[in-house]
């Protein structure tokens, strides 16, 4: 048994002929939070729901050591998710939501989840059929958060929220929620927003992985450089990434260029995640 | 935390409706109009304006021989039976489709991931719906049919006293007013062994279809029956279709219906009870025959090649509930 959280070995997904997930490999230690980001159709879905044990795959993962194919009911006590927003069904009421959680899921803490509630809007005797989604989305992660578990998966659980409910999920997630002990796996389009609470960053595309990397080593291997027309050519030799036009100047993104060196050319930045996605991804839909 | 419980809990949540306020509702209607035409018929009683065989009513007692007042306790607890007509209907409306939607409304709304979240095994949420299905659905209805039939000979006997026949101590010390409830909440293992394997047809094609599960499930077995029908009618190769229709299709559909295990099974306690009845009144009928009989119905061969069938078909339903993604 590894340590770590999550192994894939040549983990892949066909559906019919077309390829879902491409063997791809990779390792999530505990106590990290990884943003999961690709396009539409990339293949991120179809992961989360390989390690969530919803499908079928071939090759080999492990999830906290179990397989999660045929040990799926044991990998559930120690694994949440949301999968999708607002999939909590429409009769159910909170307090027979806390109920349910609480008559079957091992790790709940009544307590927590109740006092979460307490900062919402949310009544115990409200229907799902009721609330806002993101009043829906609050109530999932109030059960959720309750649950002392080892990995939590979040696939796009902000979409169609508006930013105050988005910033405050975030907030909550990692101010209440998280510790060295557990893992996060969140997908989402709205890079930006979650940049900040990453510390990994996984880009996939078509199925592959095409970056694995620490938000650290992000920092360390990718760089912005905002280049005035003069040095242009000079910057362009240096072989970027990208480049984009802003005022008149130029910014550049280099990988793996020394600092020093582009420092040279003009004013030196880190790269934003959401600029990152967006050179990585040139061409996905073209 | 205990999970089958819950699991039971929240089965009833869900189909509340269906399973106690529908029954609860029409009760309560019915419940009205009885006691509306018995206080009218009070009434007019009273003012002397109706009379029975030439008696005015309003001297009820007198017109009630005593001998047959020992009587009326018998007659009032047989109309149990038809007072939980009603709850019957509704009952099998119910199964039907709880069943049907049990395991697609999930993945329709895509609720399903949710409940997919919990350390709960497929095999497990299976079987608390079909026991929600078969036990407490069942469990409940006639319990709610018992509550309004013995309403119902309360009122009666209160209606009588008001017309000056004072049945209370007739009636009440009646034993099969009593254990006429028992009696049919008895039944309940009996309609679940029957139907299980239609609920379990059922709950496969919910587990199975990316949409309309309804017509599937209705659609299959009616479409084969027709093919079957036709190809003997083309080609008459002595095809047993008569028996297809009669013993797949009709127990298909039919055992939902509660009692109509009275028509499949083979007895003869059941046959001398409906004589006993037809020659002599509900006087003579006799509970514990009627249990019996209920109960001789499983020693029909074809309750038990249902079952298996029907359990063959739950592990498909368990497996497809595994790997099945969200429906259309």
């Amino acid at each position: 048994m590894s340590a770590m959280t999550i192994s894939a070995r040549g983990l892949a997904k066909r559906y019919g002929k077309s390829v879902a997930v491409d063997r791809i490999d990779f390792d999530i230690a505990p106590g990290r939070i990884v943003g999961l980001i690709g396009p539409n159709g990339s293949g991120k879905t179809t992961t989360l729901k390989a390690m969530l044990g919803l499908i079928d795959f071939e090759g080999d993962m492990k999830v906290l050591g179990l397989d999660p194919r045929t040990q799926r009911d044991q990998l559930m006590r120690d694994v949440c998710f949301i999968a999708d927003v607002a999939v909590l069904p429409r009769w159910i009421s909170v307090a027979e939501a806390i109920e349910f959680v609480a008559g079957v899921h091992p790790r709940f803490n009544r307590r927590k989840c109740e006092e979460f509630l307490a900062h919402t809007k949310l009544d115990p005797k409200m229907r799902v059929k009721q609330m806002s989604k993101g009043m829906i989305v609050q109530l999932h992660l109030a059960l959720v958060m309750a649950i002392d578990a080892k990995l939590l998966v979040l696939d796009e659980p902000t979409l169609g929220l508006d930013i105050l409910y988005r910033k405050q999920f975030y907030k909550d997630l990692l101010e209440r929620y998280f510790d060295e002990e557990k893992t996060i796996i969140v997908t989402t389009h709205q890079v930006e927003e979650i940049e900040h609470i990453l510390t990994d960053l996984v880009f996939i595309r078509d199925g592959k992985l095409v970056l694995q990397a620490t938000m650290d080593d992000v920092g360390e291997r990718f760089h912005e450089v905002m280049v005035g027309s003069d040095k242009a050519e000079a910057a362009r030799a240096l072989k970027p990434i990208d480049e984009r036009s802003v005022f008149g100047k130029t910014v550049f993104l280099f990988d793996g260029q020394p600092r020093d060196r582009l420092a040279e050319l003009g004013e030196l930045r880190t790269p934003g995640v959401a600029d990152l996605f967006v050179a990585t991804m040139k061409g996905t839909y073209a | 935390m205990n999970t089958f419980p819950t699991l039971l809990k929240r089965e009833f949540w869900e189909h509340k409706g269906g399973m106690l306020w529908a029954p609860v509702v029409v009760g309560g209607i019915m419940g009205l109009f009885a006691a509306g035409s018995m206080l009218f018929g009070a009434t007019m009683a009273r003012e002397n304006m109706v009379g029975i065989n030439g008696v005015r009513v309003s001297n009820l007692g007198e017109a009630i021989p005593p001998d047959k007042i020992a009587e009326v306790g018998a007659v009032m607890s047989f109309s149990y039976l038809p007072a939980l007509m009603p709850f019957l209907a509704i009952l099998t409306f119910v199964v039907l489709f709880y069943s049907l939607g049990s395991l697609y409304d999930d993945r329709r709304d895509r609720s399903v991931l949710f409940w997919k979240s919990m350390p709960v095994s497929e095999t497990t949420s299976v079987l608390a719906k079909l026991t929600s299905i078969l036990l407490v659905a069942p469990t409940l209805s006639l319990a709610l049919g018992v509550i309004f039939g013995f309403g119902l000979v309360m009122m009666s006997t209160v209606t009588a006293s008001v017309l000056g026949a004072n049945l209370f101590g007739a009636v009440f010390s009646t034993s099969s007013v009593y254990t006429m409830p028992l009696g049919i909440l008895s039944m309940v293992p009996v309609y679940a062994l029957w139907a299980l394997p239609s609920v379990a047809w059922f709950m496969l094609v919910s587990a199975w279809a990316k949409r309309a599960p309804f017509l599937w499930a209705v659609g299959v077995p009616v479409l084969s029956g027709i093919i079957l029908s036709w190809s003997e009618a083309m080609f008459k190769a002595g095809l047993p279709h008569e028996w297809y229709w009669e013993n797949v299709i009709g127990r298909l559909f039919g055992s939902i219906v509660p009692g109509v295990f009275f028509a499949y099974g083979n007895t003869d306690a059941l046959e001398q009870q409906v004589q006993l009845i037809e020659a002599n009144g509900p006087t003579s009928f006799a509970l514990g025959q009627w249990v019996l009989a209920g109960y001789q119905t499983l020693a029909t061969p074809t309750v038990w090649i249902g079952l298996a069938l029907g359990i063959a078909m739950l592990a498909l339903a368990i497996r497809l509930r595994r790997w099945r993604e969200d429906a259309a």
